[in-house]
């Protein structure tokens, strides 16, 4: 077969074809995976889906998170505590996080992290419901609630309608002072464990006569079968099935490919060339080959995307499914290599 | 042309394929020298052990043991990367069946040997344009191998083989894949190159071919059995 005028090497098509696979299935997969986090993220309202509410009670003074939560920063490394305002025209919530909060998609800025969720600077990150809210003061935007004006941080959002979008974070402090201390809480961490640990450390920071009100019982894990066999994963695990059936053809594709370049290599041995030169030659060759079969399998996910609105891709995708196709194609060609490499000439 | 010192000296070599009951003695204590500017033949029937010798002689196989002198210096079997520089500055190989990469056209192909050399792409154009022309096939430049001829295609490997201007050329069975009169136009090429001072060394088992060399070396299961010099045109003519 030739391309303008120039010879394509045998293989290199079915080769193509192969990395177009293997990165359309990582596109897919990573973005209904990142997109079904999304979903879940909002509908459990920012929460990561093992969390507890509690509730403070009798507490003597307002300025108790003061000395409460560096305690807890100090001696916990995964919590997140909400304090929701209660307003039947918004979904409000303050944020004091410590390690990786789950972070909503943003449109524009930054979301929280542990310095700028605990500080006496009212901040806020908005959903884009309330954008033609913001302000300008002194360059900067700024959202009113309750008498307080709040510096936005960020926008955060989803291109279809969701909770998210009618949201509004705000930093801890700023809401505490609007809830005051004696009010409900949620506890939220990645790991079940640090949730409990977290829990049973709060309910003892308080001072008599504060009266922190919390379940700590064991939650139900699902099962592993129970959670690969639940709404999306099952389709994630079908998708990660297909990407485990593409790599391992690829391959078989890959040691194809190798056999129609023993010529090359046996001219190479007959030239003198260098191990070195070797590996750089065929690298180069095999992942300008895998390049072009990624670029394909972008574009076939594009396309696939604009007939199915329910497949959004985004920037952060292709660069994880790059990364993941350039590993991959690090693997296949080092194990084809060591799999070819008693196939002499 | 034949030259004065040595060359190539090799003493004593073993060869073996395979293990245990399944061992194949290619080669039982070959000894010999080539001199600086010959053009010798080695002949032996098929399984005589000929291209393993010269595979061993080119540096593209090692040696279960024995002595091989190049220009008096002795050649490290045990170091490969020793070896593939020996077979880059050194040796030119032509196969029988030319090892010309189908996708490549005959100008790539040539220019093989000379890339990651530190060469000019100039320097490149004007070699490889050079060695083609010596051999003929300056118009085949941007053909591909499967649309020359067999002749044409083993002058492109040739070509390949002497672009470098290397000091040895080894040949294993050049004209087996030719017809009798383009094979004889191949045999012509190696005469001019060793009348240029090159050290050619063919393998063959076509004893017209022999003739056309100033010695020949004769093996039989792995040893040599004969090695004389043939009067230039002896059997062939």
């Amino acid at each position: 077969m030739r391309l303008a005028k120039k010879k394509i090497p045998k293989g290199h098509l079915l080769l193509a074809l192969s990395f177009m696979a293997v990165s359309f299935c990582s596109l897919i997969i990573i973005s209904t995976a990142r997109m079904g986090r999304m979903n879940q993220l909002s509908q459990n309202g920012l929460y990561s889906g093992h969390q507890r509410d509690f509730s403070i009670t009798d507490a003597a003074r307002e300025d108790l998170w003061q000395d409460i939560i560096p305690q807890l920063k100090d001696r916990h490394k995964d919590f997140t505590i909400y304090v929701p305002i209660e307003d039947p025209n918004i979904i409000i919530k303050g944020i004091c996080t410590v390690g990786r909060p789950e972070s909503p998609p943003m449109l524009q800025g930054t979301y929280f992290d542990p310095a700028s969720s605990w500080t006496s600077h009212p901040s806020a990150v908005i959903g884009k419901e309330y954008s033609q809210d913001i302000t300008q003061r002194g360059g900067k935007p700024y959202y009113t609630y309750g008498g307080i004006e709040f510096e936005v941080l960020g926008i955060m959002g989803t291109k279809e309608e969701s909770r998210i979008n009618h949201m509004v974070v705000t930093d801890f402090q700023s809401a505490t002072a609007i809830t005051g201390i004696n009010t409900s809480y949620v506890l939220d961490a990645q790991k079940e464990s640090s949730l409990l640990e977290v829990g049973q450390d709060l309910s003892s920071c308080f001072p008599f006569p504060a009266n922190v009100v919390i379940l700590l019982e064991q939650g139900m894990e699902p099962s592993l079968l129970a959670r690969m066999l639940s709404g999306n994963t099952i389709m994630n695990t079908m998708y990660a099935l297909i990407l485990i059936c593409f790599s391992l053809s690829t391959i078989l594709v890959t040691l194809i490919w190798f056999r129609f370049r023993r010529q090359l290599f046996y001219a190479w041995e007959l030239c003198g060339y260098k191990s070195y030169w070797k590996h750089l030659e065929t690298s180069k060759a095999y992942f300008q080959v895998a390049g072009i079969g990624f670029a394909a399998g972008l574009l076939l996910a594009a396309a696939v995307s604009r007939l199915a609105s329910d497949i959004q891709i985004m920037l952060t995708d292709i660069l994880l499914s790059l990364a993941v196709t350039i590993g991959l194609g690090v693997a296949i060609l080092a194990i084809s290599k060591k799999l070819s490499s008693a196939d002499k000439y | 042309m034949t030259g004065g010192q040595n060359i190539i000296e090799v003493r004593d070599i073993y060869k073996s394929f395979g293990k245990k009951e399944a061992t194949v003695k290619a080669l039982q204590g070959v000894s010999l020298s080539i001199r600086n500017g010959e053009l010798a033949a080695i002949m032996g029937k098929s399984g005589s052990g000929k291209s393993t010798l010269l595979n061993i002689l080119g540096g593209m196989m090692s040696m279960d043991s024995g002595s091989y002198l190049y220009h008096g210096k002795s050649i490290n079997f045990n170091r490969q990367r020793e070896l593939t520089r020996f077979r880059r500055d050194e040796i030119g190989f032509v196969v029988q069946y030319f090892a010309l990469v189908e996708d490549l056209n005959i100008f790539q192909n040539v220019a093989l040997p000379l890339r990651y050399q530190g060469y000019h792409k100039k320097e490149i154009r004007n070699l490889v344009t050079h060695a083609l022309h010596e051999l003929g096939i300056e118009d085949k430049a941007k053909a591909y191998p499967n649309e020359l001829s067999g002749g044409q295609q083993q002058r492109a490997a040739i070509a390949r083989a002497v672009v470098k201007q290397p000091s040895v050329i080894l040949a294993d069975e050049p004209t087996g894949a030719l017809d009798e009169a383009t094979g004889e136009s191949v045999i012509e090429i190696f005469q001019k190159m060793n009348q240029n001072g090159k050290t050619v060394i063919i393998v063959t088992h076509d004893a017209k071919v022999a003739g056309q060399c100033q010695r020949t070396i004769q093996m039989k299961d792995g040893r040599v059995t004969e090695d004389g010099l043939f009067q230039m045109g002896g059997i062939g003519s």
